[in-house]
């Protein structure tokens, strides 16, 4: 080999980079001794991920293989054996970014269209196809996307086209003062063949979205308005109807960032849009309408969340703030941060018709009499000494079970009181400890709940939790294990007999299905 | 058996390569584009941290980072830079929280988790240390308390 072919040889190594990463997830299911949980008939479940990516410059390829041994329990069963479910090439210079194969891409908020991967809820509806993105002027962005949206292990029936464009006419930043405009449009169609007997069936449903996004100084306001044509799938009964979403968003927050405020107001109907007509399958879905509540993080609190109503939802989200400095009479000498949050979404002021259309709704801001979902939440966190840290949580929820849950429920009312306490000894070592009450007036009543979790300077945690249902039906869902955490590595193992939701322990935060039995974790950056 | 395949042709090969941080769109918590390529050579150390408003060990991480700023600033130029992964359900609370924890260090927004692909990150919080060539040098998957003093020994080191 020559001198002038080595060098360029060394040059292309020292240029690409690969790397990619390993999660499998196991478990394996008991029976619970009361006999009221029995395991499925096949005792070991897996779900694994295994990611590869290769650069050279502005060239990207990549794959991703995912392996379900039988999918772990509270996902859907259609995914099922081992696949190449991902793989592409991209090319990205200072103004174009091509695409080809499987990407994830998001216009605006999502509220139109929105590809992407949430591994542990189960949800991954990448396009397989064609991703561009163009930007003639740092000013403004030209997307484009084709293809057909994975569902499960399969590709949907259904093809979407769509594109999008923003421009940013103000786009100002001096000494901590930004002031900022964007506006953008977005069109997304899709088809998928219909083969019943129905001759005006809707095969093709487009949808138009406008939005802005802007800043002035404190102050920062953004809303979009999407308008779909006529889209009858399952969850909506095949009715035909129109969509519309209507998102608005603004704030104020102190430069200092003593306090701010947020308030959120969102009006959903008929807001699924489905790559596939047929299926009720949140994946299954090419837009993105979640929750506009507040996440969660305790362990009783995510008994009662809310589920949104896409054919028809309104209300709204405040956020609020305030923080009182170090040595001052209510912050102490370490300060003292109040978080105040609250959200409320009826349905739809409607009238049901017997035309094909199912409902009608005239006026666009007019809230149902119907109250879906009500959440007032109140968390004072206070740092006591140098290694003495509380969390106060106190909220009180409304959650029409009838309807979020499906069936003649009734409604609930819960309050809740939560009290998190981490305690540093030598710097090094942490003990966490985490109780809750919550007083519910119907369903199971009343839980209590505790957990405690112990961590050491080497990576290793150890934990352990229960909640019980202790007026009623006296479960105990709970939870004993370990994780070790070693740079690129992380391993945990745990037992116990647990209800689905977002558990943060072992040093991160994942959304957990229910199980009883054991439970292994891995995942390897390489 | 065919990811032990994958793992064996796999594995060598990645010793070859210095993995750097890719170049890819993030956003301001204004929603101002901004491209990974400027902190590629930012000449300074760099520690990059991806959180979310939901995730309660992201939350004390940063807030760990945060009390260390002034010793940090004494000790090492290095810049801290935290990354949202929070989609829209939760966006909102980026501002919020990065003002209720007072950081004093720059906060931004990977909207659909291109970043947070890019870099195969499957567990939050993930937290990069990244030498003045732009060569990511450690990771570290989910927070052991501590682990901001191990940065700071590395940090001075680079």
């Amino acid at each position: 080999m020559n001198l002038a072919a080595f060098s360029q040889g060394k040059g292309f190594f020292k240029e690409s980079k690969l790397n990619g990463s390993l999660e499998t997830n196991n478990q394996y299911y008991l029976n619970n001794k009361r006999g009221n949980i029995l395991a499925p008939e096949k005792r070991f479940a897996s779900n694994t991920y295994l990611t590869a990516n290769y650069q050279y410059k502005g060239l990207r390829a990549g794959i991703q293989f995912e392996g379900y041994n039988q999918a772990l329990q509270g996902f859907p069963t259609r995914y099922e054996g081992n696949k190449l479910v991902r793989r592409y090439i991209r090319y990205t210079n200072k103004k174009i970014d091509v695409h080809v194969g499987n990407f994830f891409e998001q216009f605006g908020n999502g509220l139109v269209f929105r590809a992407f991967e949430e591994r542990s809820l189960g949800l991954d509806n990448n396009i397989d196809g064609l991703g561009i993105r163009y930007s003639p002027f740092q000013s403004l962005k030209i997307k484009a996307i084709w293809g057909r949206p994975r569902t499960f292990m399969e590709r949907s029936p259904g093809e979407v086209i769509g594109g999008d464009l923003e421009w940013s006419p103000i786009n100002r930043e001096k000494d901590g003062n930004t002031q900022l405009l964007q506006l953008g449009t977005s069109y997304v169609k899709r088809f998928m063949r219909y083969y019943g007997a129905d001759p005006k069936f809707p095969q093709q449903v487009e949808a138009f979205a406008a939005r802005f996004n802007g800043q002035y100084n404190a102050f920062n306001f953004s809303g979009e308005w999407v308008h779909k044509s006529i889209e009858a799938n399952f969850p909506n009964d095949y009715i035909k109807k129109k969509g519309l979403i209507l998102f608005l968003k603004t704030g104020w927050q102190d430069p200092t960032n003593r306090m701010g405020v947020q308030l959120q107001f969102r009006r959903l109907e008929n807001a699924d849009f489905k790559g596939n007509f047929n299926s009720s399958d949140a994946v299954a879905s090419i837009n993105y309408t979640p929750a506009l509540t507040r996440q969660h993080t305790n362990l009783l609190a995510n008994i009662y969340p809310h589920s949104i109503q896409p054919i028809g939802e309104i209300g709204g989200m405040a956020d609020f703030f305030i923080r009182f400095k170090k040595n001052t009479p209510l912050g102490g000498k370490y300060g003292t941060r109040i978080d105040i949050n609250y959200s409320n979404y009826h349905a739809l002021d409607s009238t049901r018709v017997t035309t094909g259309e199912g409902f009608i709704s005239k006026r666009i801001i007019a809230f149902g009499k119907t109250k879906l979902f009500r959440d007032l939440n109140l968390i004072i966190d206070k740092r006591w000494t140098k290694d003495y840290k509380t969390l106060l949580t106190f909220i009180n929820l409304f959650y029409n079970r009838t309807i979020l849950q499906g069936g003649p429920y009734g409604d609930v009312r819960a309050t809740l009181v939560v009290t998190d306490h981490y305690i540093k000894i030598k710097k090094k070592y942490q003990l966490r400890l985490n109780a809750e009450h919550m007083w519910v007036n119907s369903d199971e009543r009343n839980w209590a709940g505790l957990l405690t979790e112990w961590s050491f300077p080497n990576g290793l945690s150890l934990f352990v939790s229960d909640m019980t249902n202790y007026q009623t039906y006296k479960m105990h869902y709970y939870n004993v294990g370990f994780a070790l955490s070693k740079n690129k590595q992380r391993i945990q193992l745990s037992a116990g007999q647990q209800r689905a939701g977002l558990l943060c322990v072992g040093g991160i935060c994942r959304f957990v299905p229910s199980y009883n039995g054991l439970s292994l974790n891995y995942t390897l950056n390489l | 058996m065919r990811v032990l395949l994958f793992l064996f042709l796999f594995t060598p090969l990645t010793l070859l390569a210095q993995e750097k941080l890719p170049a890819v769109v993030i956003k301001s918590i204004a929603g101002k584009e901004l491209n990974t390529a400027v902190f590629q050579n930012s000449d300074v150390p760099l520690v990059i941290s991806f959180w979310a408003t939901w995730c309660k060990p992201c939350l004390q991480e940063l807030d760990a980072f945060n009390d260390l700023t002034e010793t940090w600033k004494k000790e090492t130029p290095a810049r801290i830079i935290a990354i949202s992964i929070d989609d829209s359900r939760t966006a909102s609370g980026i501002k919020k929280t990065a003002g209720l924890h007072d950081w004093s260090f720059e906060v931004f927004w990977d909207e659909n988790q291109d970043l947070k692909r890019a870099l195969n990150i499957s567990l939050i919080p993930h937290t990069l240390v990244i030498d003045r060539n732009g060569v990511i040098v450690k990771r570290y998957t989910a927070y052991v308390p501590g682990n901001e003093e191990k940065i700071l020994s590395l940090l001075k080191t680079l």
